[in-house]
């Protein structure tokens, strides 16, 4: 996201005095690109919602310790991915899947290659919100944001192992449902 | 073709308005305009002061505890050098921190015994009067130990009309449900306090399997409207018109701490 420095600053300052304006300035500028990124890891736009409403809470509060160290846009990003990570580790549901995961290894798929379709944005989302959560998640952190498995399994304090797996059940369950839409 | 990574990453919708709303409900209740957040607010020249010496202080106490089994006082300095900055600590908390101020709404905890209320899916196959509730958001049935048949509401009638053409109630089930896992719960996203004896409270099933089970309830507002630290499935909307509220329910198994989030809807009709 292009940023002018000044407009960032300006806004920072009065979201730290609990200047209402400014805050919902801050929102206004991140909102939609941040409802992308809980759209993909939530099961429904309605989920998503929540989540972006109680991630923003969290930038409002942590708004303090942000350090200029990166952009301000990669900040926000960050809080925001950290507490949806951190929503799905504690939801039962997300837990009860990755217990109910059988270890076996699948067959070894290029975790590389690029998947391809000629759904459209939406379609493609909506599918992906069908998803088995924790096989969401999983895939989004690998296939989206680029994690490796390593990084995720420490993120959602999982073994390597199962977060391995989980992804590539992930794009079985992709691809298949993928060849369907095609015909 | 486009790769699923282009697509996922593309933002083309923007949230309701309903969400800054309810944010900036939150931020009324819990950061008040006029009062500064504390710790955000000190500067990050005296955020390093009070870190170093809250360093120190720890060092102290470890110097000062080391200090303990040794007779020989020969480091003396050190601990008044500790118990300087201690007192400067004190000096910066006083004059900077602010609380804030939160203000949450609490309705009493009832405290009631197992309600039966809770059964009555087992015991008594009585017809519920709105379709197993399987939305996609929400996690999982209840462990119930027979299959019971639960009626589905007439398709004409108005409430199913209703409840069809609503966004937040889509995919509901049939009515068929799986009691085969024992760790899942079911929490409808619906309940009509009405007084007709039928889905009058909001019941989480399954709930009896967990320890210390949490429930908050906020408005559209983000204002919490109910909330207990031991939620028995009493809560029955009291003073809460008609609407979506957004809940957040956790619980304890095994020793681990369990959330589960979503919202529900009241109708009074």
């Amino acid at each position: 996201m292009k940023e002018i420095d000044s407009d960032i600053e300006k806004i920072i300052a009065g979201c730290l005095k609990n200047d209402r304006l400014s805050q919902r300035q801050l929102y206004d500028r991140y909102s939609s690109e941040l409802f992308g990124l809980c759209r993909r890891y939530s099961s429904s736009d309605e989920e998503a919602e929540d989540l972006l409403m109680e991630g923003f809470m969290q930038i409002f509060k942590n708004l303090g310790s942000y350090q200029h160290k990166s952009a301000f846009g990669t900040w926000v990003t960050s809080v925001m991915l950290n507490f949806a990570i951190s929503h799905f580790r504690n939801s039962s549901r997300f837990r009860m899947e990755i217990l109910t995961e059988n270890m076996e290894l699948l067959e070894n798929v290029d975790e590389e290659e690029q998947i391809r379709t000629n759904l459209v944005a939406d379609q493609l989302l909506q599918l992906i919100q069908q998803m088995p959560e924790a096989m969401r998640v999983v895939f989004n952190l690998k296939a989206v944001d680029e994690y490796s498995f390593t990084e995720i399994a420490q993120m959602l304090d999982k073994k390597e192992n199962a977060v391995r797996n989980s992804y590539m059940r992930g794009r079985k369950w992709l691809m298949e449902r993928l060849k369907l839409e095609k015909d | 073709m486009n790769t699923i990574k282009d697509l996922l990453k593309e933002h083309s919708k923007s949230p309701s308005e309903d969400v800054w709303e309810r944010l900036s409900g939150r931020l009324d209740v819990e950061m008040p305009t006029g009062k500064s957040s504390s710790w955000s607010n000190l500067s990050v020249a005296k955020k390093t002061v009070i870190g170093v010496v809250s360093g120190l202080l720890v060092l102290g106490g470890v110097t000062l505890g080391a200090l303990a089994y040794h007779p020989d006082r020969s480091s003396k300095p050190n601990d008044l050098a500790v118990l300087e900055s201690m007192d400067k600590i004190e000096e910066v908390i006083e004059s900077e921190v602010v609380e804030p101020k939160v203000v949450v709404e609490e309705a009493p905890a009832e405290e009631l015994p197992v309600v039966k209320e809770v059964k009555p899916v087992v015991e008594n196959p009585a017809p519920e009067e709105v379709p197993a509730q399987e939305v996609s958001n929400k996690t999982e049935k209840a462990p119930v130990k027979q299959n019971v048949k639960q009626e589905v509401l007439p398709a004409n009638s108005t409430l199913a009309k209703q409840l069809a053409e609503d966004p937040v109630l889509k995919n509901l089930s049939d009515g068929s449900v799986d009691w085969s896992k024992p760790t899942q719960l079911r929490i409808p996203n619906l309940f009509t306090p009405n007084g007709d004896g039928v889905n009058d409270l909001f019941v989480i099933e399954g709930l009896d399997q967990y320890t210390s089970p949490k429930l908050i309830v906020r408005d559209k507002n983000g204002r919490v409207v109910y909330q207990s630290n031991n939620y028995q499935n009493t809560w029955g909307g009291r003073d809460c018109p008609e609407g979506i509220y957004y809940y957040e329910f956790t619980f304890f198994y095994n020793g681990i701490e369990n959330q589960a989030t979503g919202r529900v809807r009241i109708i009074r009709t």
